[in-house]
């Protein structure tokens, strides 16, 4: 439901934008109003965050090796792989990089790249990062079957805190609630700070 | 990049501040989904106006899944070969 309501929103915002010489009044100057919203995002992430901090490291003590395997796979994984996609289509390979470092939050890449770099880098980082949660939602069922319900908490990236959290609790199992929480928790955390700085190199 | 730290940290602070008082009160669910729907309102506006973007739609539609499936697929290698190599039989904690 969620996913559909992101697609709808994103045609109609589209199709205003595409007439905006009848509307732009309104939307005379987007990136301003896409760099408030981000603000407030970020702010409230970091709100809730910071209101569990005790349970949150409790958790994360109780599996720290295996979940830093995890941690390290997915950001490196992430990284790498958009590294080469960049390569395999001759783009600029920091903004490949900043791509793979949103890790599947495509309300905050897309933005952000929109805002720093242009609006068609913005474009592939939230159609990058909103397949990557859709190709999660989707294929979590059967490689968590074939292979390993843990690592492929990997696919999901940031997006495992919350919109894929009910598919691996329920194609993975109820012991996985807490890791793939963190997981997602924590690099939702890193990702702003992460694209911030791989478009600074 | 300051900016954006400074307001993920001041968000830290006061959640972690107002942990006992305001949570029962707030619930951040509500704002939070407001606030994705109209970035991606705002980022399907700034993509309707960009009329560049229009002529190559379709051809960063194709680079956009090589990017999501290069990156699912790479994520997904590393933490299958970390867990063989953490000489774990099964990886689930």
């Amino acid at each position: 439901m969620f996913t559909l309501n992101v697609l709808i929103i994103l045609v109609v915002g589209g199709f205003i934008g595409y007439y905006s010489p009848l509307l732009g009044f309104f939307f005379s100057d987007i990136n301003l109003a896409i760099e408030l919203a981000i603000y407030a995002l970020i702010f409230l992430v970091g709100f809730e965050v910071g209101g569990s901090p005790r349970r949150l490291s409790e958790r994360l003590a109780e599996n720290s090796v295996q979940f830093t395997l995890l941690m390290v796979s997915t950001v490196t994984g992430s990284i790498v792989g958009s590294l080469m996609a960049g390569f395999l289509f001759n783009l600029d390979l920091t903004v490949s990089a900043a791509i793979g470092a949103g890790f599947g939050w495509y309300s905050l890449t897309g933005p952000l790249l929109t805002r720093l770099i242009s609006v068609k880098a913005g474009y592939m980082g939230f159609l990058a990062n909103f397949l990557r949660e859709i190709m999660t939602m989707t294929l979590y069922p059967y490689i968590s079957r074939k292979t390993d319900p843990f690592s492929a908490i990997s696919m999901g990236g940031a997006t495992t805190m919350d919109t894929t959290l009910p598919i691996i609790l329920k194609f993975g199992s109820r012991e996985l609630a807490l890791p793939a929480f963190l997981h997602g928790a924590l690099l939702t955390m890193a990702a702003p700070s992460l694209i911030m700085f791989i478009l600074s190199l | 990049m300051f900016i954006y730290i400074l307001f993920l940290f001041t968000g830290f602070i006061v959640g972690f501040v107002s942990k006992n008082w305001l949570k029962k009160k707030f619930s951040i669910d509500k704002p939070l989904t407001i606030i994705v729907y109209t970035l991606i309102f705002l980022i399907g506006v700034a993509m309707g106006k960009d009329h560049e973007l229009h002529s190559n739609f379709f051809s960063l539609g194709v680079e956009s899944i090589v990017f999501a499936f290069s990156t699912v697929t790479a994520s997904l290698f590393l933490a299958f070969v970390l867990c063989r190599f953490s000489r774990r039989s099964r990886c689930s904690p």
